[in-house]
């Protein structure tokens, strides 16, 4: 499998990583590697500020397009800040939890407009 | 209502007592908005001659009224000289960005943001807030749960507020060793937002109450929300500090794990959030355990 080294510092232009727009723009990268199956590795080096709405965009998107196992063996973090691992793996719990309840909708949906 | 000399309307509004940053504080403003809303091209004079303390953040919350109601010519009478020189200190914009020297480094520049500005908005946080000496040494990691909260709010207005500009201010209490930072917005208030998303036809409070619950968030695109709020809870329960919302007609307040909601009373068209982070804190926020990038659960 081809690796490609994504740099979120790069990708933000600076050491905060706090908007949407900068989240839709790292997700839009990890997502054209992804297709063409990529080992994507995002280096987190120099990123001091790491907040939830930008984590969400980047990294909780993902999982409406790919599932756990897919992401597990296509995606590594490095140099991610100790004290920012605990705000990922809670945005990744999220975002699995969401598209699990947001298919359980759209099954319900789907399911009551079959009943009709 | 009144006609000033030259034939003008002019509504006074006076202002209560005290301006405290709380349920009767975010009410009073709110009782502002209100009078000040169906009003156009008219003079309003805001007169202080009764006000005997205005909490400096909450600037942010009368900026942003005096912002909705922009085609007004808005007047600040009476002022105490000591009131006057808080709010200048703020360079709160009344005074055309005039300010004084803050000797005591007390107070947080109020500052009106485009909702897209964030990455401004993070810079004066930097510099403004979180590089003072006058703040007691706080760790790192306490500094950047503080920015990190802030940011969270700030991004919050943006994406559920729907509005054009965000305002804060802040106001540093050293006998108290409390800073408080309030972040406001006119747009969707969060019972609109809740409403929308439920289909129900609920208060401000039961919006607030549903809203607050950890993971829930309005949002039905293909973008996760709802946990920035829990993390903030979370850490200010750790932290100390206090947590108030105010929004349409409810408000809500957690401090030390225990929150309440109450009706606010009267109709406020926005979002105000005020933060208040315990700056003397010697908690640790490292983690327990040391966790491998290799060990991220994807």
């Amino acid at each position: 499998m081809d690796r490609k080294i994504i740099n979120v510092f790069d990708v933000v232009g600076g050491k905060a990583a706090v908007s949407t727009e900068d989240g839709g723009r790292l997700f839009e990268k990890i997502n054209a590697f992804l297709e063409k199956d990529f080992e994507v590795v995002l280096d987190f080096a120099n990123i001091e500020t790491l907040i939830t709405t930008f984590l969400n965009t980047a990294i909780g998107q993902l999982y409406s397009k790919y599932d756990s196992p897919f992401l597990q063996k296509h995606l590594r973090v490095n140099n991610l800040a100790q004290e920012d691992k605990e705000r990922m793996i809670k945005t990744i719990e999220r975002a699995k939890e969401y598209f699990k309840d947001k298919d359980n909708l759209e099954n319900d949906i789907q399911e009551a407009f079959g009943d009709e | 209502m009144f006609a000033d000399c030259c034939g003008y309307l002019m509504l006074k509004i006076q202002l209560p007592h005290r301006i405290d940053s709380d349920h009767q504080g975010f009410a009073s403003l709110a009782d502002i908005y209100q009078k000040v809303k169906p009003c156009q091209f008219e003079t309003i004079q805001l007169d202080f001659q009764n006000t005997t303390w205005f909490d400096a953040n909450m600037l942010a919350m009368l900026g942003a009224i005096v912002e909705s109601a922009w085609t007004n010519d808005f007047e600040m009478v009476n002022l105490k000289p000591a009131q006057e020189k808080i709010f200048k200190k703020t360079r709160y914009s009344y005074f055309g960005g005039e300010s004084l020297p803050d000797r005591y480094q007390t107070t947080v520049e109020y500052r009106k943001y485009k909702v897209y500005d964030i990455g401004s908005f993070e810079k004066y946080l930097e510099k403004k807030l979180l590089t003072r000496s006058e703040i007691p040494a706080m760790s790192i990691l306490l500094k950047k749960r503080i920015k990190e909260s802030i940011l969270e709010i700030f991004d919050n207005a943006r994406t559920h507020g729907k509005c054009e500009f965000i305002f804060s201010c802040g106001q540093y209490y050293p006998r108290k060793e409390r800073l408080d930072f309030t972040i406001v917005d006119i747009g969707r208030t969060i019972r609109k937002n809740v409403r929308d998303y439920k289909q129900e036809n609920i208060s401000g409070k039961e919006a607030l109450d549903w809203a607050v619950k950890e993971n829930t968030t309005t949002r039905k695109d293909n973008i996760p929300g709802g946990l920035g709020f829990t993390l903030i809870r979370d850490f200010l329960c750790q932290n100390g500090g206090k947590i108030q919302i105010a929004s349409a007609d409810g408000y809500w307040y957690e401090k030390e794990d225990i929150s309440h909601s109450h009706d606010l009373g009267v109709f406020f068209g926005g979002t105000a959030v005020n933060l208040e982070f315990n700056v003397n804190d010697q908690s640790s926020y490292y983690l327990a355990s040391e966790i491998k990038d290799t060990e991220i659960p994807f």
